[in-house]
């Protein structure tokens, strides 16, 4: 006891060792504290669980399997980090005569070009005539990378060599015909008050006709458009700046910042740029907050780069009610996209998983979709 | 949401608007689609960029699509497929004059 009281006095003011409640509640929140410490610094530098894992709460819905993953040669490996980024192609293919033009089509934030919710797009896009190649960014849908990684240089690197690696083939690139028709699976709609207008599509148009008309010269270059989603319209909206930049001379390479500015782009191969389409596009966060907490905020993103934000802190995520019109709409986007894919967005600490789970034990007689891979592949490369 | 994507979609919105304020910055054919009620992207971005572009008028067009909420490609498809497919032409024809 002496040598601790003698510690105790080297360590602490004299008026604590006069008051051993006192002392002994400070040792106590002291003890507490350096536990405390070891065991965050354990957390932090021990071994991580494995991401993507199943929860248990999606038992019982259907999950495809490993053999439906995409096929190694659906995947180009990106510059800037060298993950495998996937991509597909749809629609008409551009060596075909009487296609109208090439769209660069692109999610949004926590989305991926293999939901059911882009099918119908791709199949009306096709049907009008047009070539689309979609990729997922980086950490979205198959590609590789951190889940849900946003980073605008690094995504428009990406883009920027997707685009390249399209372009510079597009005389040997063939679709394989009919395959999204195929494979997608049209919303059934049990309730006969949805209007065809708003429901996604059902089937295929009936379109073709119009097409053929609009023959283009297989002599002249194929116009290019790009579009893309909330933030995939932000992007590849300082991505066309950029292109748009580069062939007139103007404006002041913005998006190029962090990507691979110091490549120039190919001005002749970018010449048929036919301009941008922004869908919901993201400019601006909603409700910005004020600019300290945005710095404090910003300062906590450097030191915890891939911690989630507390809810406390971000509030309540983004209600599907926003999303999608009615109940029966978000149950079958629920249970038709294939977040359940590894790699696709359900898995680990998706911003998703939780509305979806709640959605899909709401409705546990939904139908789910037998993963038959809408991927248009390229039948000869 | 990580702390890197929130502070990437601020990097994101400040490289968005550092684009259209130049004033040149945006000059090529555009279209878009938007519901005036989506609470996750608010219309008003759209309206924005709109305004700023220096695009052609005849070049730029700004679709109001009531009722499709944030999900529009999904929500409406057949609606905005056709709305691409009409501004494609003229911006085709754009391309094709530099």
């Amino acid at each position: 006891m002496a040598s601790l009281g003698s510690l105790t006095t080297m360590m602490f003011p004299a008026v604590l060792a006069e008051s051993p409640l006192l002392l002994v509640a400070t040792t106590v929140a002291t003890t507490a504290f350096v536990a405390f410490l070891i065991a965050w610094l354990g957390h932090r530098l021990g071994p991580r669980p494995q991401e993507p894992q199943i929860p248990a709460r999606f038992a019982g819905v259907e999950i495809p399997t490993w053999s439906n993953r995409p096929r190694p040669r659906d995947f180009f490996v990106s510059r800037s980090r060298g993950e495998r980024i996937y991509y597909e192609l749809h629609g008409v293919a551009p060596s075909e005569p009487h296609c109208r033009g090439l769209i660069f089509l692109n999610s949004g934030y926590s989305s991926h070009t293999m939901r059911p919710t882009y099918v119908p797009l791709l199949q009306a896009l096709g049907d009008a005539g047009f070539a689309v190649a979609t990729h997922d960014w980086s950490g979205h849908g198959y590609s590789e990378g951190l889940r849900c990684g946003v980073n605008a240089g690094l995504m428009l690197a990406d883009y920027e060599q997707f685009v390249d690696l399209i372009l510079a083939s597009l005389d040997t690139l063939t679709l394989t015909p009919g395959a999204v028709a195929a494979a997608s699976s049209s919303y059934s709609s049990s309730s006969s008050s949805s209007s065809s207008s708003s429901s996604p599509r059902k089937g295929t148009s009936g379109s073709g006709a119009g097409v053929r008309r609009r023959r283009r010269r297989s002599s002249k270059p194929l116009p290019w458009f790009v579009c893309g989603q909330s933030m995939g319209g932000g992007l590849t909206l300082l991505f066309a700046q950029r292109v748009w930049a580069d062939i007139l001379g103007r404006g002041g390479g913005v998006a190029g910042k962090g990507g691979s500015e110091k490549e120039p782009l190919l001005q002749s191969r970018y010449a048929p740029f036919g301009g941008w389409v922004g869908v919901a596009t993201f400019f601006e966060p909603p409700a910005p907050p004020p600019a300290p907490i945005l710095a404090v905020m910003k300062g906590v993103a450097a030191l915890f780069p891939r911690h989630l934000i507390p809810k406390i802190v971000s509030g309540a995520s983004i209600a599907d009610e926003c999303v999608w019109p009615d109940a029966e709409r978000i149950a079958w986007h629920m249970t038709h996209d294939l977040w359940g894919v590894p790699g696709g967005l359900g898995w680990g600490k998706s911003v998703r998983s939780e509305s979806q789970s709640q959605s899909c034990s709401a409705v546990p007689s939904a139908r789910t979709m037998p993963h038959n891979s809408t991927n248009h592949f390229l039948a000869n490369r | 949401m990580r702390w890197s994507s929130a502070a990437a979609f601020f990097d994101l919105s400040d490289r968005l608007k550092a684009a259209t304020d130049s004033g040149f910055g945006v000059g090529f054919p555009m279209l878009l689609c938007h519901d005036p009620a989506d609470q996750v992207t608010p219309f008003a971005g759209s309206q924005l960029l709109f305004d700023r572009a220096r695009t052609d008028p005849a070049q730029k067009v700004l679709v109001r699509l009531d009722g499709g909420l944030h999900d529009l490609i999904g929500n409406e498809s057949e609606a905005v497929a056709k709305h691409i497919s009409n501004w494609a032409d003229g911006a085709a024809a754009w391309a094709s004059s530099y």
